[in-house]
């Protein structure tokens, strides 16, 4: 799968058309409700297959579909993805 | 976790592996100065008031679609026990999103897999104290077995960490 299929299926996958009636996209985002499952944490390999389903109980599939909801509804925001190195 | 765990924390495995887990890489959606992480939203009433104190800024959908391959080599490794699968994939999303920390670390179990532990093992030493990170140590003290690593962990963490992290090898 190329990055403009992977693109195409996140939007598919996560596309919502309510309107926001928050102004920033951080904010929009935490109103939102999201699946964090409570208990022991995945393995290894479950947890790589539901990345790659962009499956909302791991933290990857929230990651994406944030980064559409952000992209579709906030389009004119510059929204970036940053690598946690603490 | 680490500074409020109790004695009885040490023993169990369960908080051992979140531990583990929060230690690992992983990405951040950032707008402006503020960041946005789900987990955020369980732990905080004002979760728009949290940041991660160290990140480094990658591009939104090179940087999701590096996560994707690299689970798609996880899956390669572990599943189809294909260790050439896996350091493909490994290497395109290198190509996508160079110096992830996820990907080196992911390079080290590849290389390894592979039967090149010198290139497994320098790896590791480049990764060494970018980040607070048991699983480097034990990488580290396995292919060197010097000892001041292993002290590392028991410091930071616990004797109970170490017998973990070695009973986890494969």
């Amino acid at each position: 799968m190329d990055i403009n299929l992977f693109k195409g299926r996140a939007r598919e996958k996560f596309a919502d058309e309510t309107e926001p009636t928050q102004t920033n996209p951080i904010t929009y985002l935490y109103s939102k409700e999201w699946n964090v499952p409570v208990g022991p944490p995945f393995p290894e390999l479950e947890l790589a297959e539901m990345n790659v389903d962009l499956d909302e109980r791991g933290c990857f599939g929230r990651l994406v579909r944030a980064a559409v909801l952000a992209e579709n509804h906030f389009p004119e925001r510059y929204v970036r993805i940053y690598w946690d190195l603490s | 976790m680490i500074e409020i765990a109790e004695p009885k924390s040490w023993v169990d495995e369960t908080y051992l592996a979140e531990i583990l887990q929060y230690e690992d890489p992983h990405f951040v959606l950032v707008h402006e100065d503020e960041h946005f992480e789900s987990g955020f939203k369980s732990v905080s009433s004002n979760p728009e008031s949290m940041k991660h104190p160290a990140v480094k800024a990658v591009d939104l959908w090179e940087g999701l679609y590096a996560g994707h391959l690299i689970a798609e080599g996880v899956i390669r490794h572990q599943r189809d026990k294909d260790p050439d699968g896996f350091l493909y994939f490994l290497r395109a999303a290198e190509q996508v999103c160079p110096d992830l920390l996820l990907i080196q670390e992911n390079l080290v179990s590849a290389y390894g897999s592979i039967g090149d532990f010198d290139r497994a093992e320098e790896i590791l030493h480049s990764l060494y104290g970018k980040r607070k990170d048991a699983k480097i140590l034990l990488g580290l003290y396995v292919f060197t077995e010097d000892e001041r690593y292993k002290q590392e962990i028991i410091d930071e963490y616990s004797i109970h960490m170490f017998n973990y992290l070695i009973r986890s090898l494969p």
